[in-house]
């Protein structure tokens, strides 16, 4: 399966229009760099792919907290794939939330501090965001196997 | 089972000498790398804060409902950069195991498991009971933690697809052996009791069992703290000692409702009968991750562990014990480095991944004496599994049966000096996993015999391995008992203890020729004991754990004379040498110490010992690594003038 890259929406994220592509298309260019800046590095290729499939079922069942706080646990070299990937899905949540401290070190004090309405309505987006990141994973690591 | 007297190390007496309290300076073998970061208190001289606090919000205790599963406590688990992650980590994982109160959730389920299967008689359910642990995993949880599959509601079961495809590949690898199939004949084979879309008869295409999730027994759901800890590593052409130990989740001993019923397209109960069978096979050979590391074996009422054997060993140990995790138990405020600290109790558990891995270090031992390095690498693969550079299946499966804790190890503290001794025992079983081949089956059984009894007359296992079980009663202070000794329990003629020390020479030099002409046999290379392999010289503090040209293993048995005041405190001959005045060293306080190349050392960085001392009864038996270099070649020079010749064998290399 191969990928044509979506148009990018016109509208700016703080003035969100009913256009399907505005979660895609951050998502796409994350991983779409990611896979460029890492090219010849298959293993770190394959622990992104299997990352950005697992985001979603993680985040289900563990909550956005706790995976703010697994960016700051994966410390091992072996574990930069999948650090890159929760990286840039928290870039992609501040940008899409406009909660920019969310992809800084702060994100897990910003996350503790909110009140539960914004809480829950973050992690709903959040869940949106990470079936993105399924999708697109299929289509921009479509020559790096499956772990 | 009683243990024979005349086979086996007496129980060190109390000594009748004089006391002197005396610090040993063994190093721990296991260790945590929790090295707290500087903390606010710290910055804050003298100002006590308040203890750690295992969950997320650092200001407030948490207090969970019973019922709440463990997947609720990780989810609320301290950040990772936590000041104090490791201990909160195992106090947050002992939480979740201590108050875990699932009984109503799974009396429910087990309930609902039973009226499925047994609706309309067209289905059954039967217990099945681990023998040991079980580890099938679903995801991974935070910090890439392992933990049982959990259902939605976190409760631990065997997900019904795990079921479906256990008995499933046991169907294969019964009709591949009945009808002389390969897999992928075989594989279509199952059709008419597993479904194949593919199938030409239609009526095959589906499965004609259900299989349901099973859930434990609300009294026997064995959810319970593990560890994993790879102590040794390859890096590059040399091994790495780095424990890290890692807890994680398992269950031990839990009891599973297992539930089948007829499809509704099928009504021959001779079908379900026949998936049954394969099933308790299938479950019987293992489940999950770790199976030939003693994990995942599930029996039903009546039966017991069955494989195909390669050896059979009933042992003890005494001493220090084989532990599992570290129990957790209070925080307390150090004035001196003022910050909170916790000590771990260790939890004395009879592991076959212990033995399993001490095997595996005898096995590099040997072997990089006499192979390359990418040698041993690749046949220790092949042997005991690997995960890099890819992952296998090992050859053997190792598994404890009856394994107990005898007698838990004294306290650590004036009450408990008058306690027995610590005892273990079990019976070690090796078998072929599924995967060996039967053209290396012999040399297999030849291998790991070998090398069993010479793990076995060496060393012991867990954190006393490389020194022999001796009573420290009469000091002023704990541990009362260091070292541990291994027992084999067997009255086969093989395991007989040899007498002297020359006896023992021989015995080894013909179990250790056993295991070289096995390894030619499995490498195809040329093994030759005589033309040891060179590793890289010793220095004073580098030195390599193999049996190569720098090694010397020596049986010997003697008294040593007590010098000025010294007192040998009832050692066994060989480390009361070792421990000697003469060589010690004096340390940076200008005190007389041991010498941290000689006997290892905690401080600075955890060095293990180049020296492993065996206590065989009428002598003991040491191994020295990189004994071309002092203080080792001191050592092993001070054994020799300090030993009668009929007392003193060298045992490798062969002269």
């Amino acid at each position: 399966m191969t990928s044509k890259q979506p148009q990018k929406p016109k509208s700016s994220p703080e003035k969100t229009t009913f256009d399907p592509r505005t979660l895609g298309t951050p998502v796409y260019e994350a991983l779409d760099a990611l896979r460029s800046q890492n090219s010849t590095d298959n293993a770190r290729l394959k622990e992104q792919k299997s990352q950005a499939v697992e985001l979603y079922t993680y985040l289900s069942t563990w909550g956005m907290m706790r995976l703010k706080a697994e960016e700051q646990a994966l410390t091992s070299k072996e574990k930069d794939g999948k650090k890159d990937v929760v990286q840039k899905y928290f870039s992609c949540l501040a940008q899409l939330s406009g909660v920019h401290e969310l992809n800084s070190p702060q994100g897990l004090t910003k996350l503790k501090d909110l009140d539960t309405e914004e809480y829950l309505g973050l992690t709903g987006l959040g869940l949106a965001i990470a079936q993105e990141f399924s999708f697109w994973a299929t289509a921009v690591y479509h020559d790096s196997g499956d772990n | 089972m009683t243990p024979d007297p005349t086979a086996r190390p007496q129980r060190p007496e109390r000594p009748q000498r004089p006391q002197r309290p005396q610090r040993p300076e063994r190093p721990q073998q296991r260790r945590s790398d929790s090295q707290p970061s500087r903390n606010r208190s710290q910055q804050m001289p003298s100002q006590r804060t308040n203890p750690p606090v295992p969950w997320l919000y650092d200001e407030q205790e948490i207090t969970p409902d019973p019922s709440a599963s463990f997947v609720e406590y990780l989810r609320w688990m301290r950040s990772p950069d936590h000041e104090q992650k490791n201990p909160t980590k195992v106090q947050i994982l002992q939480l979740a195991e201590n108050q875990a109160d699932y009984r109503q959730r799974l009396e429910q389920l087990n309930k609902r498991t039973k009226l499925l299967a047994e609706r309309g008689q067209q289905g059954q359910t039967f217990q099945v009971k681990s023998s040991w642990r079980i580890r099938v995993g679903g995801h991974r949880g935070p910090e890439s933690m392992l933990l049982p599959a959990f259902d939605s509601l976190g409760m631990p079961y065997l997900p019904s697809s795990t079921l479906r495809g256990v008995a499933r590949n046991q169907a294969v690898r019964d009709l591949m052996q009945q009808q002389q199939l390969n897999w992928k004949q075989a594989n279509k084979a199952v059709a008419p009791w597993f479904g194949d879309l593919d199938a030409p008869n239609k009526s095959n295409q589906a499965g004609k069992v259900v299989f349901l999730d099973a859930y434990p027994l609300p009294k026997h759901m064995g959810l319970s703290v593990d560890m994993a800890n790879n102590i040794w590593n390859w890096d590059n052409d040399n091994l790495k000692y780095d424990p890290k130990p890692n807890p994680f989740l398992s269950l031990k001993e839990p009891t599973f409702l297992i539930g089948l019923r007829l499809a509704s397209t099928c009504q021959d109960l001779q079908v379900l009968e026949k998936v049954k069978t394969w099933l308790i096979k299938g479950l019987q050979s293992g489940i999950g991750a770790q199976v030939n590391s003693g994990y995942g074996e599930l029996l039903t009422a009546g039966t017991s562990h069955k494989d195909d054997e390669l050896l059979r060993l009933p042992f003890a140990l005494q001493g220090q014990l084989i532990h599992g995790r570290q129990t957790f138990t209070d925080w307390n405020w150090n004035q001196h480095k003022n910050q909170w600290q916790t000590r771990g109790k260790p939890d004395a558990e009879v592991r076959p991944i212990a033995l399993k891995s001490m095997l595996r270090y005898w096995f590099r031992v040997f072997a990089g004496g006499v192979l390359s390095t990418t040698a041993v690498q690749t046949l220790e693969g092949q042997l005991f599994g690997a995960i890099n550079p890819q992952q296998q299946w090992g050859w053997v499966r190792f598994h404890i049966q009856d394994g107990r804790v005898i007698q838990r190890e004294p306290r650590p503290h004036k009450g408990g000096q008058n306690d027995a001794c610590g005892e273990q025992e079990g019976t070690l079983i090796l078998s072929a996993s599924l995967n060996l081949e039967e053209t290396v089956r012999q040399p297999v059984q030849q291998l790991m015999k070998n090398l069993t009894w010479m793990m076995f007359h060496l060393g012991g296992v867990g954190q006393g391995a490389r020194r022999p079980c001796y009573s420290r009663k009469t000091r002023e202070r704990a541990p009362w008992y260091r070292g541990a000794t291994l027992i084999p329990e067997s009255k086969e003629a093989f395991w007989e203890l040899p007498d002297t020390p020359q006896d023992f020479q021989r015995r080894f030099q013909q179990r250790l020729q056993g295991f070289y002409d096995a390894l030619q046999q499995l490498t195809r290379d040329s093994v030759n004991p005589r033309q040891l392999r060179c590793n890289p010289a010793p220095q004073r503090s580098r030195w390599s754990e193999f049996a190569d040209a720098n090694c010397r293993i020596i049986a010997c048995s003697g008294r040593i004379i007590a010098c000025s005041g010294e007192s040998d405190y009832d050692k066994p001959y060989a480390l009361a040498v070792l421990h000697d005045q003469d060589l010690k060293i004096k340390d940076r306080r200008n005190q007389w110490d041991y010498d941290g190349d000689l006997c290892g050392k905690v401080r600075g960085g955890v060095t293990p010992s180049p020296v492993w001392i065996a206590n065989l009864a009428n002598y003991q038996v040491a191994t020295v690594f990189g004994a071309r270099e002092t203080p080792r070649s001191t050592y092993v020079e001070h054994l020799r003038q300090k030993t009668e010749n009929r007392q003193f064998a060298q045992v490798f290399p062969f002269n």
